[in-house]
């Protein structure tokens, strides 16, 4: 148990050194010629640190009301 | 650099690369060798069944020896598409711990610097979310809307839902007609059948005057005069294909992670690919959905990816020897004169 432990808190130990706390960038990136920010929707040039979600982020989870309703698609 | 040692030609017996064409890395190397048309490898993956990321490496290693490399004459039309100088590019790398909207700006990146050498980009492998970023590049470099894409696909990949993301997928001919990248009438579509689209989609392609042809008009009026509209269609214009390997019928093409029976036969994907490159200008393609995990031990999808691509390259040669007729063949291989 006591060897087990050790391994343990030895691999925590690495994990914090190969993996260290995220550092969080405000500065857009440094790499040149992507995609131009008007054809890029999911871009916030003010915030480039962000990736924008669609209104519909929560769709793909909504449940239904109650069961043995047609999904929308096939409602339509 | 050329991966082959030996004059004969034999696939097996260099360094893997597509089609067994020699290597270059950057824009300079691709000017400096004047090469026509640059393979280049894309490993993103964005489908419910993973694996499309391995196509690229998989089309260089294919269970395959009954080609030359980059070059071999196209028995339809008797050309030799060994006289285009042929490049592989390496692949665009794909970050799988990042968003794909973020991959597909590597894409467009790789894509511009081989449209800077004046060359063709073909990518091969991948997923079909990295159109877009073909899209992105084309445009910057010709302008919105001056092009043509030929969407050959089980579906239609102009759904209205994103769940979150603008561009996935399923969403990339969408949101690239919103973004005026192209026109919704210089979409043409190949192949669609299944379930979708549904009628709130179908409205909104109506809309955009998007050239749909489906797997219905294909059966109802037949393959030839179809192909005729497409020509039609496309005639005069600049034209980037999106490639989709659902698209072709799954006894061609097993191997795709969205099988929908009743697709393009080889025959008709193969003539399509070839009357194209002799019609049109053809400015980029891309042969996405190749899952090799889901392939054959004879990798019977990869083959005929890889020979749809040599179809291609075959029009393109046929084109820059002065033959116009989308439909030629090659008399010589009509009959058996004697």
């Amino acid at each position: 148990m006591k060897t087990t432990g050790c391994i343990i808190l030895l691999a925590v130990v690495a994990m914090a050194f190969a993996f260290p706390a995220a550092v969080l960038s405000a500065e857009k990136s440094t790499l040149k010629a992507g995609i131009p920010d008007e054809w890029a929707p999911w871009k916030d040039p003010n915030n480039p640190n962000v990736i924008i979600l669609q209104d519909d982020k929560d769709k793909f989870f909504e449940r239904r009301e109650r069961p043995g309703i047609q999904s929308e698609r096939r409602a339509s | 650099m050329n991966p082959q040692r030996y004059k004969f030609g034999e696939l097996l017996a260099g360094f893997p690369t597509f089609l067994g064409a020699p290597m270059a890395f950057t824009t300079e190397d691709l000017k400096a060798g004047k090469v026509d048309v640059a393979l280049v490898g894309i490993s993103i993956g964005d489908q419910p069944v993973p694996g499309g990321n391995f196509g690229a490496n998989k089309m260089r290693a294919l269970t395959d020896w009954l080609a030359f490399p980059a070059g071999g004459t196209n028995n339809m039309i008797g050309v030799d598409y060994g006289k285009l100088t042929i490049a592989d590019y390496g692949n665009v790398g794909w970050n799988f711990f990042a968003q794909n909207q973020r991959n597909v700006e590597e894409v467009h990146r790789v894509v511009a610097e081989i449209l800077a050498a004046d060359t063709i980009p073909i990518g091969v492998g991948g997923t079909h979310v990295q159109t877009y970023g073909f899209q992105t590049a084309l445009a910057q470099k010709y302008g919105p809307g001056t092009f043509v894409t030929l969407h050959i696909d089980a579906h239609y990949d102009t759904y209205m839902y994103g769940f979150g993301r603008f561009v996935h997928n399923g969403s990339f001919l969408k949101v690239a007609i919103e973004k005026g990248l192209i026109n919704g009438s210089d979409l043409i579509q190949v192949g669609l059948r299944g379930e979708y689209p549904d009628n709130a989609s179908l409205q909104w392609m109506r809309e955009q005057k998007i050239k749909s042809h489906y797997m219905a008009a294909i059966e109802k009026k037949g393959w030839n005069a179809v192909l005729k509209e497409i020509l039609k269609e496309l005639k005069g214009r600049k034209v980037h294909i999106s490639w989709d390997m659902d698209g072709m019928d799954p006894a061609a093409a097993p191997a795709v992670g969205t099988q929908d029976p009743d697709g393009l036969s080889a025959a008709q994907g193969l003539q399509l690919l070839r009357a194209v490159g002799i019609q049109n200008e053809i400015i980029a393609a891309e042969f996405n959905e190749y899952n090799p995990l889901l392939d054959d031990a004879h990798t019977t999808t990869g083959i005929l990816m890889d020979r749809l691509i040599r179809s291609l390259l075959a029009g393109v040669q046929a084109r820059k020897e002065g033959i116009t007729d989308p439909l030629y063949y090659d008399p010589e291989r009509l009959d058996h004169v004697q």
